[in-house]
């Protein structure tokens, strides 16, 4: 492992959004766009932050990359820092266009943004925005990953993530309602139901590729007999890979055409799929930088609102999941807003046998992919697979206790466990919530 | 009787069997043909790659890459291809079932047709397997239309089929799978035979039963037969009732080979909502693994209805 990870390092990944992007860079143009971030964007935050750190490496053990790489120092969240921000302060923005791409890499495919090292940093320094600020500034030089580029432009275009037609978005609907129907007669999927209490949102992948956990959620929702609504214009789709690219303008538009469907819809608030960088944007990132210290409609993740479902008793379950579990905390649900505990209350109450696996809950070690790391698209995916080796440990050792199912609320966690359930023959199963609960509760005869 | 028929490949040698039917039926029942292939498997999250279902690799899925890949389907099937003009290739990445699914939904399709399994020699089928391999069963469960499975060769062309063979088990959807095989039966001119077959497989438990009870069910299925499905034909007397006891999917094929059946019609799995729940117990998938001939597995009335 020790060759596979240096090997890694020092092999160039060839990233056409990158390279193309560095040949444009001129000196005055860095210094510039630098400066203006420094002066107009950040403020005590990041002085704080960069003052306060006193260098002591505690944090590397946090990270999934240092931990996978052999503990190399490079990939520790302080030298992740040291190598970027810290620089960049140092010379006051005088760096070369290889600079800028060693910290776009090392920003957006070497951090994961999922704080864990924030955790055990005796100071609390969130590394996560240390490293938000180095992808806006790349992002200001033009310079991103490609892959992640297209799905930016689709967010632009369209206000959804995967180019998703506004009648395509409505048919799928359409068709999951019908498809349902064959199960509960009476089922709807209402659209545009103005004053409804709940203004159900998803991210594009849902009616693009996987309409089938629309279908579930459709059932569930009338099982539990809940007055909700799905809006048929664009603004339904929460997802945000601005927010990871650094394209923050896009990102409050984004937010902003998301609680403005939800207003004018008269909603009480806003639930939303089985998403963690979604929930990140909306409730975090994305509210605030529009000036929402909270958002301005309530928000409440999947895991949170079926545990509201299963507590007040409005869903009973039929009969238990029988395989062996344990659960994935998403780090922008478990450490971004504290939901560990009830999904855990989920996990015991759907399945006969819920094992944790270790470290577990707001220290859990993250998959990899989020952060919009996945989104760097297949040059990165082997150093993504790689950088997690800390990951497939902890997996197989809660294997070895006897776990066959991985429950993951979070699309971007099902996609980095995959590859690397995958990747390592760790030969386990993940689920969303949303399935075992489909598959477990009570429905009308 | 087929206006529209999509024929969902995975363009590889496996649906070869399926594909002769597909092209021949576009010809003699001058029906559009829509040959849709699913040659991506997409990740979780937004991933903007996929992984290709032929060569294993990631791809980056685009216009491009998919015109490509049409390409690639025109070169398979270019000899079908030849002097027919009413013909649709079209290429798309997701999950097989939802796509097939989606695709038959918005073109109103009349029938679907496919291969059932992809073979081992298929390079990057191992992690599409899981998928493929109940592709064919979610297609089936929750198709609008007839969905007819071929995995060996059909060496009767439809419009000569002789002999069909429909089991019931005289679910609801059953009911649909008999108006297909009638209409179809009466179309073509072909005997119809009204199967069934009365289970007396208690699994291990060393139960049997008295003959005389197997007897009196099967009196009973006879009368089924004939007040629900004889009683709806209007006329048509080319047919023959026969009621045999065992395990259902072993006699049904045993029964077809019996007959020379040219096509066995059944509901998929009906007694059993969730498709992975049936995977081994689903009368279907045993006999399309077994059989001989095409099969057809019909649920719905929305489509056979109209015609």
């Amino acid at each position: 492992m020790a060759q596979a990870a240096s090997k890694i390092i020092k092999t160039e990944i060839y990233d056409e959004g990158i390279e193309k992007g560095i040949e444009r860079l001129t000196q005055q143009r860095i210094d510039q766009v630098i400066n203006h971030v420094l002066k107009n964007e950040v403020g005590a935050r990041l002085k704080t932050y960069v003052d306060t750190c006193v260098h002591c490496g505690l944090c590397s053990e946090a990270c999934h990359f240092y931990l996978s790489y052999d503990n190399d120092p490079a990939f520790s969240p302080a030298g992740k820092v040291k190598q970027t921000i810290w620089e960049i302060l140092k010379r006051k923005g005088n760096v070369d266009a290889e600079f800028i791409k060693r910290a776009r890499l090392i920003a957006s495919t070497e951090c994961n943004l999922c704080r864990r090292c924030a955790m055990y940093c005796p100071f609390g320094i969130d590394v996560a925005y240390l490293m938000s600020i180095v992808r806006r500034i790349c992002h200001l030089l033009g310079v991103t990953p490609k892959y992640q580029q297209d799905t930016v432009h689709s967010h632009a275009a369209t206000l959804n993530q995967m180019w998703v037609k506004e009648d395509e978005y409505i048919d799928s609907l359409m068709w999951q309602e019908e498809e349902a129907q064959d199960e509960i007669p009476n089922l709807r999927i209402p659209l545009e139901k103005e004053g409804a209490e709940i203004f159900y949102s998803v991210i594009a992948p849902e009616p693009k590729f996987r309409a089938q956990l629309i279908y579930q959620t459709a059932v569930l929702m009338n099982v539990a007999g809940v007055d909700w609504t799905m809006p048929a214009t664009p603004g339904w789709d929460n997802s945000d890979m601005c927010m990871f690219s650094g394209d923050i303008e896009m990102m409050g538009r984004l937010k902003k055409a998301h609680f403005e469907t939800a207003m004018r819809l008269k909603v009480k608030r806003i639930v939303m799929g089985e998403c963690g960088h979604a929930f990140r944007s909306v409730y975090d990132v994305g509210n605030r930088w529009l000036l929402w210290k909270w958002p301005p409609i309530p928000v409440t993740h999947a895991v949170e609102f079926y545990y509201e479902l299963f507590n007040e008793g409005k869903v009973s379950v039929a009969q238990k999941y029988d395989k062996t579990v344990t659960f994935q905390d998403p780090c922008n649900i478990s450490r971004g807003r504290g939901l560990h505990e009830m999904g855990r209350y989920l996990a015991r109450t759907l399945c006969t046998e819920f094992i944790e696996m270790h470290p577990n809950r707001e220290h859990n070690l993250c998959c990899c992919a989020g952060g919009g790391v996945i989104n760097c698209g297949p040059p990165f995916k082997m150093k993504r697979i790689l950088g997690n080796r800390a990951k497939a440990e902890q997996l197989f050792a809660v294997k070895a206790r006897g776990a066959e199912t991985i429950i993951a609320p979070c699309h971007n966690c099902h996609g980095g466990l995959d590859d690397i359930v995958h990747h390592y023959g760790l030969g386990m199963e993940i689920k969303f919530l949303g399935d075992i609960i489909y598959d477990c509760i009570e429905k009308p005869v | 009787m087929f206006n529209k028929i999509l024929f969902a490949t995975t363009a590889s040698p496996t649906c070869d069997n399926a594909a002769k039917v597909a092209f021949d039926l576009e010809m003699k029942w001058d029906a559009r043909l829509y040959v849709f292939h699913v040659f991506g498997l997409t990740g979780y999250g937004y991933s903007p790659f996929v992984t290709d279902s032929r060569t294993g690799e990631d791809v980056r899925e685009g216009e491009d890459y998919r015109a490509w890949v049409i390409e690639e389907m025109k070169n398979t099937y270019a000899k079908q291809l030849e002097g027919s003009e009413n013909i649709v290739l079209e290429a798309t990445v997701g999950l097989p079932h939802t796509e097939i699914l989606r695709k038959a939904r918005q073109d109103k399709v009349d029938l679907i047709i496919m291969g059932a399994h992809t073979r081992e020699e298929d390079i990057g089928a191992t992690r599409f397997r899981s998928v493929v391999g109940s592709t064919m069963q979610k297609v089936a469960q929750a198709a609008r239309c007839p969905v007819v499975i071929i995995s060996r060769p059909c060496t009767t062309c439809w419009r000569l089929f002789s002999n069909i063979v429909f089991g019931t088990d005289f679910s609801k959807a059953a009911n649909s799978a008999f108006l297909f095989a009638f209409k179809l039966a009466k179309e073509v001119g072909a005997k119809l035979y009204l199967f069934h077959a009365i289970d007396i497989h208690f699994g291990d438990t060393g139960q049997t039963q008295r003959q005389e009870v197997i007897e009196k069910k099967v009196e009973e299925a006879r009368e089924r037969i004939e007040k629900r499905y004889v009683s709806q034909m209007d006329g048509f007397d080319n047919y023959e009732i026969e009621i045999w006891e065992g395990v259902p999917y072993v006699e049904i094929l045993k029964f077809a080979r019996e007959k020379d059946g040219d096509l066995i019609v059944l509901a998929h799995h009906t007694k059993e909502i969730d498709p992975e729940k049936a995977l081994l117990g689903s009368t279907v998938e045993q006999v399309v693994l077994r059989a001989t001939q095409p099969v057809a597995s019909v649920n719905r009335p929305d489509r056979v209805a109209e015609w």
